[in-house]
């Protein structure tokens, strides 16, 4: 079983440099969180803090209500699968499973079974005697992940596991996984760049930038409700269109119905930004209404990557991308409209 | 046609030229060895016959108890030689040092200076000590000298191996001193056999320093070549050159076979 997991007010920094600015975060046990962000905004180094590679330079780690802040890594009950799964090329798979067990005093006759009953929830039967060289990528990251499992941790750390498979793999694998920790009950830390990763494995996301919780919440939470420009970005919300906030209404372009903003979604008044996805805008006829925001544009370019049709729309200066059913002519003037449950408002930068 | 001779001409004869500087020597080396007679102005021996190799092999010849001694002064200062460099490459290498290039440096200074002035102190040195003349002496000596090679090369091993290997064995239960037994030190050992190979071939083969410290009552096969190539006795001299060929082959080959290049390219890194 997992424990949980608190991390309070947590700081890191490499020299002078500042890595993390006081992080509180808490896992329950048996919880599937994921860190989110791009690449520098501390999510490896937070979870290397938790696992204990990393001495922090102010606040506490507790793992199940025990203060393990310094604690040496081999007393922490975490196993880390690593990025680049940091497997021995000296010792077969079945010795590399077998090693945390073999440190716990295990006589070899149980070693082996567990070993191989490693390899069988992995699908790696067969594989015990070959070498980290002579396996596939996808069967590495399995080997690295059975190392981890067979000393049953009560705490997984995930350092992009995947980022090395390539997308078929992938796909599978992410499922396999969450199915796994839910069955074995882990507490698992997984730090990804890939939102949709993040957004399919995990019960709560954790976005980070620089150093510091941008927003936690569930992925349905998060995906409905960014708080700020940057999650919404990071969250698929990569169309941006200048808007005008009077009172808390927010005006697209002239001639158009504005938007009730909810009191606590408003910016103050002013210039302001509304961010959204491509899939969650839509065309609309001359004269059709809509609770969201308008604007004027014209078709830029279309383009047909598989399923919908993806248009360049341009508004003003600006060009944003929408998903249509049909080709649009390019040239034609449309009408864009924002539903008010997508259009994510922010004072503008 | 004339194409492909300019294309294997130059290859050829520049092969030939490697193949005689390289070989030439060892022939000459061989047939002095075999020389039972041979006078200016003969280009060849006029007598062959093993009556030297017979002289040198014999139990009262000094050549086969030279040679043990020789090999158990390497392998003294290998053993001392590793006894430093193993725990003082892996600080270098993973310990984050400040002063890690200085020190490194400092490993290369006996190199720096003119040998002789130098083994000259120390034998003056030694010679306070009751050193000279003795094997630890002459072990000393080697080693102050192997550890350039045992250290540098055993500081690439330990840093051509990733952090994250060590630390995957912490994280599911391993000590820091397990993790640097089961992981690092078996990942390394290849690179610590090759530093270890150098340091052994250098005490084999090492003149200036054991002259100096040892001589005359240590006699190495060095200095057993020396005497008997300086008092005119060219085939004994060939011999014991012959002789100590015989490690440095074999272990250049075994060296040849685990030093790999990932290690080299860490050298100084």
């Amino acid at each position: 079983m997992g424990t949980s997991v608190e991390v309070d007010d947590l700081s890191v920094s490499f020299g002078r440099t500042s890595v993390l600015h006081g992080i509180s975060l808490s896992v329950a046990a048996g919880e599937f969180v994921a860190l989110l962000g791009p690449s520098g905004c501390g999510k490896t180094t937070l979870l290397r803090a938790i696992a204990g590679f990393v001495p922090p330079s102010a606040g506490r780690i507790r793992a199940g209500g025990q203060d393990i802040t310094r604690a040496p890594p081999e007393k922490r009950g975490a196993a880390m699968v690593f990025q680049s799964y940091a497997l021995w090329p000296h010792m077969t798979v079945a010795k590399t499973i077998g090693y945390g067990l073999k440190l716990r005093g295990w006589n070899s006759g149980r070693i082996d079974a567990k070993v191989e009953e490693m390899l069988r929830l992995l699908r790696l039967e067969g594989l015990g005697a070959r070498l980290p060289a002579q396996l596939s990528g996808g069967q590495r990251q399995r080997v690295a992940l059975g190392r981890a499992l067979a000393v049953d941790p009560a705490i997984l750390l995930l350092d992009e596991p995947m980022s090395n498979l390539d997308a078929r793999v992938r796909e599978g694998v992410r499922h396999e996984l969450r199915a796994l920790q839910q069955s074995l009950g882990i507490t698992a830390i997984h730090v990804t760049h890939d939102r949709e990763e993040a957004m399919i494995m995990a019960d709560r996301i954790v976005i980070l930038q620089e150093g510091r919780i941008a927003q936690a919440g569930t992925p349905e939470d998060l995906w409905a409700r960014p708080a700020s420009a940057y999650v919404a970005d990071f969250l698929g919300a990569t169309n941006r269109l200048p808007v005008r906030i009077q009172g808390s209404q927010a005006e697209a372009s002239p001639g158009e119905a504005p938007l009730d903003l909810a009191a606590d979604r408003s910016p103050p008044p002013g210039p302001a930004t509304v961010h959204f996805r491509p899939e969650e805008a839509r065309i609309l006829a001359a004269g059709e209404p809509l609770d969201g925001l308008v604007f004027r544009g014209t078709v830029a370019l279309s383009a047909y990557p598989g399923g919908r049709w993806r248009a360049s729309i341009r508004v003003g200066r600006d060009d944003v991308l929408v998903d249509v059913p049909d080709r649009l002519p390019e040239g034609a003037a449309v009408r864009l409209g924002i539903p008010s449950p997508a259009a994510h408002v922010f004072a503008a930068p | 046609m004339s194409r492909s001779v300019m294309w294997w001409l130059p290859r050829g004869l520049l092969l030939g030229l490697f193949a005689f500087f390289i070989f030439g020597p060892l022939v000459n080396l061989v047939l002095w060895s075999v020389a039972e007679s041979w006078f200016w102005p003969n280009r060849l021996p006029s007598q062959y016959g093993f009556r030297f190799w017979e002289r040198v092999f014999r139990p009262e010849g000094q050549a086969m108890e030279s040679l043990w001694l020789s090999i158990w002064i390497a392998s003294l200062t290998t053993l001392l030689c590793l006894a430093v460099s193993v725990p003082a490459a892996w600080a270098l290498a993973k310990a984050n040092l400040r002063w890690r290039a200085a020190i490194l440096m400092l490993f290369l200074l006996p190199q720096a200076f003119p040998n002789l002035p130098v083994y000259i102190n120390i034998a003056r040195i030694f010679f306070t000590f009751d050193l000279n003349g003795t094997v630890i002496g002459v072990v000393l000596v080697h080693a102050a000298h192997g550890l350039v090679y045992s250290i540098w090369i055993a500081t690439a091993a330990f840093a051509a191996v990733d952090d994250d290997l060590e630390l995957a064995a912490r994280n599911i239960g391993a000590s820091a001193l397990t993790a640097f037994r089961t992981v690092t030190l078996p990942l390394a050992a290849p690179g610590i056999a090759a530093s270890a190979v150098f340091v052994f071939l250098e005490s084999l083969d090492e003149f200036t320093a054991s002259y100096f410290v040892g001589a005359p009552e240590v006699r190495t096969l060095p200095l057993l070549l020396f005497s008997a190539a300086a008092g005119g006795n060219m085939q004994v001299a060939a011999i014991t050159a012959l002789i100590l060929l015989v490690p440095s082959v074999l272990f250049m080959l075994i060296v040849e076979r685990f030093l790999r290049a990932e290690v080299l390219a860490k050298v100084g890194k």
